[in-house]
């Protein structure tokens, strides 16, 4: 993909930018386009698309051991950052290139068929997480995800009557079972019970540190500071910062100083 | 999105879409085959000697039509709001979206396919067995057939879906005109010259022909062009759904 990618590098972003393309006050129901295309035709036909840059020329290296927190505020790009790394959007200019494998987590407290028991929701997400995993390997990692969650005979009730916390507890288990080539996390901290959360949060640093390499975003700075080894600041959809992590910290503040 | 990392998951994926389906129901898998067989036995008994429907072989006409069209209502009803119900999932890691749509199109062609087994079975021993024959070796690939064209429709239809929402309950009414616009109850002869054009370039006639021809039979130069035009469509119905994927990808992720 990129002719400049090195052997050490797990994952390279070479002016990687992202921009959407969409009407201003898009119509999401038939109705309402079929009412404005009566009501100005020229204007339904003519209107021109806008494209709206989400990133700008962002570009930054990952090697084995490199643990990335990406700090920045709501609305500046990080999520749809990790997203074009993870590969669900395909990026407007620049690269993405990934060495081995790569997991990505955005949301922990998502099922697969709600009319399924917790267990067999478990069974689902784990082939859906880990689809190259020998069937042998997957009944002991679900069945160690299974024990870790701690929610015993609850996982052989329906998946709709979990709440949101056991939800998390179930789908933080098995997001944490395996380390990555390169383990990108967004935002999964906050989500479980307190009780839960101290035991999840040694095994998220466990699987972080046994990954080759991780990129974290977090608004909690203990999390960042105890996981990572180097950060970097976006901000409006730029890279403007890139080092340690206390360093980082304190163009973040800057910036948003800035912006008070 | 064509391509899957590992075949397991969609078998995986499809065992326990059904497993679902029928979860807290008494009968379970029973009523996979026992709606269509019962649909069947209705609109047999209806319109050959309630309407007196004037046909060689009734029975098998029907179930040539009406097993093709319950796979395709129920494919379009589950998985047209397919990508837009695992919204959270398909946001929280990385899954091929194709999976979602494909699993619940296979978990309904399964379905098709054991009710059709079963309604051979009966056909043969009720009626007119004789008219049942070496055809029949025909039906795999025109379930294939059937099966790649509704994928590509239900899965253009799913993305659509995700952009405009009302995509689902245009689908509904719109399934309840094509019923009548489909030869499922009624040969095409039945149909004013004038307006055979309407039922001719149906898609769902044309999905629907192949099938109906490995259970009725056919005269010389018939099946030929009929599997052509089928093979064609559904190639046709899955390039422009992976056209409409790779071109609205980034927006998908926007507005799902």
């Amino acid at each position: 993909m990129n002719s400049t990618f090195t052997s050490d590098e797990i994952l390279r972003v070479s002016n990687l930018g992202l921009a959407f393309r969409h009407r201003p006050h898009r119509e999401t129901r038939l109705r309402d386009v079929f009412i404005n295309a009566l009501r100005s035709p020229l204007d339904a036909l003519l209107r021109p698309k806008t494209s709206v840059e989400i990133l700008r020329g962002v570009t930054f290296t990952l090697k084995p051991g490199d643990r990335l927190g990406l700090l920045g505020i709501n609305g500046c790009g990080k999520s749809s950052l990790c997203r074009a790394i993870a590969g669900m959007y395909r990026p407007s200019l620049g690269s993405v290139s990934i060495q081995g494998s790569c997991r990505s987590i955005f949301d922990t407290q998502a099922g697969v068929l709600p009319e399924l028991t917790g267990r067999e929701n478990a069974a689902l997400l784990a082939r859906l997480m880990y689809p190259r995993l020998k069937k042998p390997e997957m009944a002991s990692l679900i069945q160690d995800c299974l024990e870790f969650s701690g929610l015993g005979t609850q996982l052989d009730t329906p998946l709709e009557t979990f709440s949101q916390g056991m939800k998390s507890r179930l789908f933080l288990s098995l997001a944490t079972a395996r380390p990555a080539g390169l383990l990108i996390l967004d935002e999964v901290y906050d989500s479980a019970d307190q009780f839960f959360r101290a035991k999840i949060r040694a095994r998220l640093l466990s699987v972080i540190r046994d990954s080759g390499a991780a990129l974290l975003v977090s608004h909690a700075s203990d999390h960042i500071r105890e996981s990572c080894n180097r950060a970097a600041v976006l901000h409006d959809g730029k890279l403007v910062f890139d080092g340690s992590v206390d360093a980082a910290y304190r163009v973040y503040a800057l910036v948003n100083g800035q912006l008070g | 999105m064509h391509r899957f990392e590992n075949w397991s998951t969609l078998k995986d994926l499809t065992f326990f879409q059904m497993k679902a389906r029928y979860r807290g129901t008494a009968a379970g898998f029973l009523w996979v085959v026992l709606n269509p067989v019962i649909l069947l036995l209705v609109q047999g008994v209806i319109f050959r000697h309630v309407l007196k429907v004037q046909m060689a072989n009734y029975p098998a006409f029907l179930l040539g039509g009406l097993l093709p069209w319950t796979f395709f209502a129920m494919s379009l009803q589950m998985g047209v709001p397919a990508l837009s119900n695992a919204r959270q999932l398909l946001l929280a890691f990385r899954i091929d979206p194709t999976v979602f749509v494909l699993s619940v199109v296979l978990d309904n062609w399964i379905n098709f396919a054991a009710a059709f087994g079963i309604a051979i079975f009966g056909i043969t021993v009720m009626s007119d067995a004789s008219a049942l024959g070496w055809h029949l070796v025909l039906f795999p690939a025109a379930a294939i057939l059937l099966l790649a064209g509704i994928y590509g429709l239900v899965m253009y239809l799913a993305l659509f879906n995700v952009f405009f929402r009302d995509v689902r309950f245009i689908c509904h009414f719109i399934l309840n005109i094509l019923l009548f616009a489909t030869p499922v109850f009624y040969p095409v002869d039945l149909i004013p010259a004038d307006w055979r054009w309407a039922v001719e370039y149906n898609p769902m006639t044309i999905l629907i022909e192949p099938v109906r021809l490995s259970v009725m039979g056919f005269s010389e130069g018939v099946a030929l062009p009929a599997f052509r035009n089928a093979l064609l469509l559904s190639a046709g119905l899955l390039l422009l759904s992976m056209q409409y994927w790779k071109r609205r990808r980034n927006e998908f992720y926007l507005y799902l």
